[in-house]
């Protein structure tokens, strides 16, 4: 395992995204909800190196329906919100961190509840890669979970640890934005070509 | 209470790029505390050889339970491997800053990877990693002249103002380090940039050492030690680029929170009804000493060069400018607007504010940000379209079938992710451009506004726009938050990013711009600061414009 640190999370899981084709504003969303998943001691980078690989190919990608989904509940809907025939759905609580009300949002099989913004329970294997329906609903107060808890605490002070080879498939999609050098661009990209040797 | 500047007169590119530090800035902030809380400042390693070459630890002790030490490692450097520039890579001397006390297997776990600086793997242990290279001309004159007995030529000093500069300051969890959230709660360390400030301001403390220290090994018995006056005038460089674009633009609550406070700052001055006479005799010294700083203030570059004229200028006629018994320090800054250039008027200022600390100093501690912002779904799009005609009308009156005005193009290049800025007509191959052109999004979500239901809302749009959540967020943002947008196209052909840069480095408390493009800057940090020695004298905090010593 590679340590590596929230902030390092959360610009590489951005720029995989752009190098993958997705918008800023997505990129930077899912950026931030793969960050929320590792401080909270989830396994995300596998995930999002999976679900980055084929933006396009995949109906109801967390990464476009993800920030919708925020959307809609923060609207405080009186019933549950369903969302048909989501892939991956586990990178979709990432996204519901900008929730301060309780909330749970589940799917078959699975289930992860949510209060004040943290993660408080989650009952399920990881892994789900054909397309379920989900469920996102409000739920009544939950305590604070030990566990979700230290990890959350902990990552700041320790780092995270990710697994290098999907880790380094998400540097590698990050690359993608990056511009070839080119002499003139060396030159004249930064407003060098003054030599700083005094 | 004089209302707060507007944002659309603060934010414009011509205006942030005439910023000068205050007593807001933050190496400023970060005296103030060492001297109030009397922090400790010592060397408990120094082992380098005769050239200077080796480790060595200096170690800042809050008094609080908390102790920072920045480990440096200096080494010969290779002239033809010389260069300020991000894609160097090797330089005289690198740093981290560790959290608490190292010991010998961190030092050595550090000496394996700090110097290879970006090409390395930090550790949570550590909050921020830099390297500088020496002003060689300003080293080997202050060494020799030391080691002969004699001190250095003043003007020399004054010529580069700096014995090494920094060439990158990196924190904020980058490279494995820790993330800011390890200490943001620490009152110590809370405030923006602090652990890059403390990091610059012992790495002075290290040069001003290393010279004495070559000094001293080449000749003992002739050696003199560098007098305190030109010790306390020699600051660290800073060769500042491109870099600085990104994080503005990338954090606009943390920007709007710098700028708010400066501006709340300048509207309780100007609401004072009075200026007692030892506030005015104390604007009077300030004046005359800053006249004196611009006066040692030269430059290359002519546009700054020019504008350095103007501000001489300026400042003779606020010093023959009587200042008013009603509410004086809003007549002097309504004078300045209508009389100076936009230097002039923003260091009337950095000095109407400098003895006002207890009426502003509390104002530093809003400057750091929660930047968690989630959209609004509730909005309705005619509030929205109504935020964006109040906030961005500089946005809208752009002509972008003009291709000036979309001219320039931001990415990053593969060399070291060096941020760039290209030609979008002349340069192909940039796919991926950095989202600066906010003024060309605004107009495109405005045009979609244009034809969708007002009573709509936020959420209903996005589901079917996602791709405007961003420049719709910022929006809203702007809304919230005025001073969180630049309000000037970025991507424009006449655009200057070097205002940009002199923007933020002014908060950081930078002096003596030193343009050497229109893309990159020298700057000198910390020229004037007390001395490690003198953190705990009872003016410490006395070294806004610092004048070269008789």
């Amino acid at each position: 395992m590679l340590m590596v640190s929230l902030n390092e999370i959360q610009v590489t899981a951005r720029k995989a995204a752009q190098g993958c084709g997705l918008v800023y504003g997505l990129a930077e969303e899912a950026a931030v909800a793969a960050q929320f998943l590792a401080r909270s001691g989830l396994s995300v980078i596998p995930l999002l190196a999976d679900l980055l690989e084929d933006v396009e190919g995949i109906q109801l990608n967390p990464l476009i329906v993800g920030p919708s989904l925020g959307d809609r509940l923060l609207l405080d809907p009186a019933g549950p919100i369903t969302l048909r025939g989501v892939m991956a759905p586990d990178l979709l609580p990432g996204y519901l961190s900008v929730l301060s009300r309780p909330v749970r949002i589940s799917w078959k099989g699975a289930a992860y509840s949510m209060d004040g913004g943290r993660i408080c329970q989650r009952d399920t294997t990881p892994g789900h890669r054909e397309p379920v329906d989900v469920v996102a609903e409000f739920i009544e107060p939950m305590p604070p979970s030990p566990e979700f808890g230290t990890a959350w605490d902990k990552a700041p002070t320790h780092g995270v640890a990710v697994e290098p080879e999907p880790w380094r498939r998400l540097q590698q999609f990050a690359a993608k934005i990056l511009v070839p050098e080119s002499e003139y661009s060396r030159l004249h990209g930064a407003g060098a070509g003054f030599i700083d040797r005094d | 209470m004089i209302d707060l500047r507007p944002a659309q007169e603060v934010m414009r590119l011509e205006r942030m790029g005439s910023f000068f530090p205050t007593r807001l800035s933050f190496m400023r902030t970060l005296i103030r505390r060492m001297n109030i809380e009397k922090w400790a400042i010592s060397a408990p390693r120094f082992d380098l050889d005769d050239d200077g070459y080796g480790v060595a630890v200096y170690e800042a002790d809050t008094g609080a339970g908390e102790v920072y030490s920045l480990v440096c490692f200096s080494q010969y450097l290779d002239p033809e491997r010389r260069t300020d520039r991000v894609i160097a890579e090797e330089w005289d001397a690198t740093f981290t800053l560790f959290d608490g006390r190292p010991g010998e297997g961190d030092i050595r776990r550090l000496a394996e990877t700090v110097p290879k600086q970006e090409a390395g793997r930090l550790s949570a242990s550590e909050l921020c990693l830099a390297r500088a290279n020496k002003s060689l001309r300003l080293f080997e004159h202050i060494a020799s002249r030391l080691a002969s007995g004699r001190q250095p030529d003043v003007a020399a000093v004054n010529d580069v103002g700096y014995l090494m500069r920094t060439t990158a300051v990196y924190g904020s969890g980058k490279f494995g380090m820790a993330d800011r959230d390890k200490y943001a709660e620490r009152p110590a360390l809370s405030g923006p940039f602090t652990v890059e400030m403390l990091s610059v301001y012992l790495i002075r403390c290290f040069t001003l050492d290393l010279v004495e220290h070559v000094a001293r090994r080449r000749d003992p018995d002739a050696f003199v030690p560098l007098k305190p006056a030109l010790k306390r005038f020699l600051g660290i460089g800073n060769a500042t680029g491109l870099g600085m674009a990104p994080f503005l633009m990338g954090h606009p609550i943390l920007i709007n929170n710098w700028i708010a406070a400066r501006e709340e700052a300048l509207a309780r001055v100007r609401s004072l009804a009075r200026a007692d006479a030892g506030t005015t005799a104390r604007f009077t010294e300030l004046l005359t000493r800053t006249q004196q700083h611009v006066a040692e203030w030269n430059v290359a570059d002519e546009r700054q060069m020019t504008r350095i004229l103007r501000l001489r200028e300026d400042l003779v006629a606020v010093a023959e400018h009587a200042l008013a018994d009603d509410h004086p320090w809003d007549a002097l800054y309504v004078w300045a607007e209508a009389a100076l250039s936009l230097e002039g008027q923003e260091i009337v200022i950095s000095l109407m504010l400098e003895p006002q600390g207890a009426l502003i100093d509390d104002l530093a501690d809003r400057m750091a940000a929660d930047e968690t912002a989630p959209i609004d779904p509730a909005m309705t799009l005619g509030d929205l379209r109504a935020a964006i005609a109040k906030h961005y009308a500089w946005a809208l009156d752009i002509d972008f079938s003009n291709p000036f005005n979309d001219q320039k193009i931001w990415y990053a290049s593969e060399k070291k992710n060096e941020p760039r800025l290209g030609d979008r007509y002349n340069e192909p191959g940039i796919e991926h451009e950095m989202p600066f052109a906010i003024a060309r999004d605004v107009q495109a979500l405005d045009g979609l506004l244009a034809d969708a239901p007002a009573e709509d809302r936020v959420a209903d749009f996005l589901e079917t726009q996602p791709d405007y959540r961003y420049i719709l967020r910022r929006v809203q943002t702007t809304a919230r938050l005025p001073y969180a947008e630049i309000r000037s196209n970025l991507i424009g052909g006449d655009c200057l990013p070097i205002d940009l840069l002199r923007c933020k480095l002014s908060f950081f408390g930078a002096d003596k711009y030193d343009p050497r493009s229109d893309r990159w800057t020298r700057i000198t940090m910390y020229q004037g600061a007390p001395l490690a020695t003198e953190l705990h004298d009872p003016d410490a905090d006395d070294w806004l414009f610092p004048v070269m010593p008789c």
